[in-house]
């Protein structure tokens, strides 16, 4: 009996050493690397001066969460434009914005900046689509939507 | 096995006796004579029953198509953007350009009809506060962009 209960000992003794050694194996592997980009999101709506726009970015590839939100370039667009906070943490966001004032951007114009954390080695990739845009008086326009990571024009 | 395939086949096929016979020959046979108007109204009544039958049975046919038809059109009514728009009333109402959706065109009409107008409409006053300004716009805009209604996904 005695021989029975030292066995059993050495036995969970062992098999608890085992364990934590499996634990710390684990610990130290190194998490997925996270990294951060600004996403540029530019409308082109040619010769029309842009008064309003409203666009859908999501991410089609890779591990992309939405970090933050920021306004374009022009004064007209320079406020953050609208979204819903819920895109927040997402991979999927709807922008929009519109001004009212007399000086408006025409051509190729940066109209928002998104920040995204990525995770993962997979490269990412966005969808992107123009839902509306219009004229200072509400007339619907087409143009083009376009977006640029860091330089890197895509 | 041999003995009891024997011992059938020697024994004698059962005879009735003629008397049995005859009487059960009279119970098939009609026992008195029906007259031809009882025959006609018999006939009647049964064709009338059956005509019943037919009826309702016609009638449930088109009871059922008719319930199905009406099903057709609900689904329809139900999935066009007519009823949706009719459902919900404050989509309609933030639909200021009245395109069929609330998109950033809305909340822009609105930020116009306000900067330009001295006298607001009531039914401009999307948020209910009693004022007709930014708010409002902001509310429309809100709506345009809510995830719960994206395109890509």
């Amino acid at each position: 009996m005695r021989r029975f209960l030292l066995g059993l000992t050495i036995c969970v003794l062992l098999a608890g050493g085992l364990a934590a050694q499996e634990t710390d194996r684990r610990e130290a592997e190194p998490a997925p690397a996270a990294r951060f980009r600004a996403v540029d999101v530019f409308v082109d709506s040619g010769a029309s001066a842009l008064a309003a726009y409203q666009l859908e970015l999501a991410a089609e590839v890779g591990a992309v969460k939405i970090v933050g939100v920021e306004g374009g370039e022009h004064s007209a667009f320079r406020e953050p434009p609208y979204y819903d906070p819920a895109a927040i943490s997402r991979d999927h966001v709807i922008l929009a914005a519109f001004s009212t004032q007399k000086d408006l951007p025409k051509g190729r114009t940066r109209v928002a900046r998104i920040h995204v954390q990525i995770t993962g080695d997979v490269e990412p990739e966005y969808a992107l689509k123009l839902t509306t845009a219009a004229l200072p008086d509400g007339t619907r326009i087409s143009a083009k939507v376009s977006l640029a990571e860091q330089g890197e024009a895509k | 096995m041999r003995d009891t395939d024997d011992s059938r086949r020697e024994e004698p096929e059962p005879i009735a006796p003629q008397r049995l016979k005859e009487d059960l020959a009279a119970l098939s046979r009609a026992g008195f004579p029906v007259p031809a108007d009882v025959d006609d109204a018999v006939r009647a009544m049964a064709r009338r029953h059956f005509s019943a039958r037919k009826r309702v049975r016609h009638t449930v046919g088109w009871l059922a198509a008719a319930a199905a038809a009406a099903a057709v059109i609900l689904a329809v009514l139900w999935t066009s953007p007519v009823l949706q728009r009719s459902i919900s009333p404050s989509a309609m109402l933030q639909d200021i350009d009245r395109s069929g959706r609330v998109d950033i065109l809305d909340a822009f009409a609105l930020a116009r009809l306000v900067e330009n107008s001295t006298a607001p409409r009531r039914e401009w006053d999307i948020d209910g506060d009693g004022v007709v300004g930014r708010r409002d716009v902001d509310a429309i805009a809100m709506t345009a962009v809510s995830l719960n209604k994206g395109d890509l996904q």
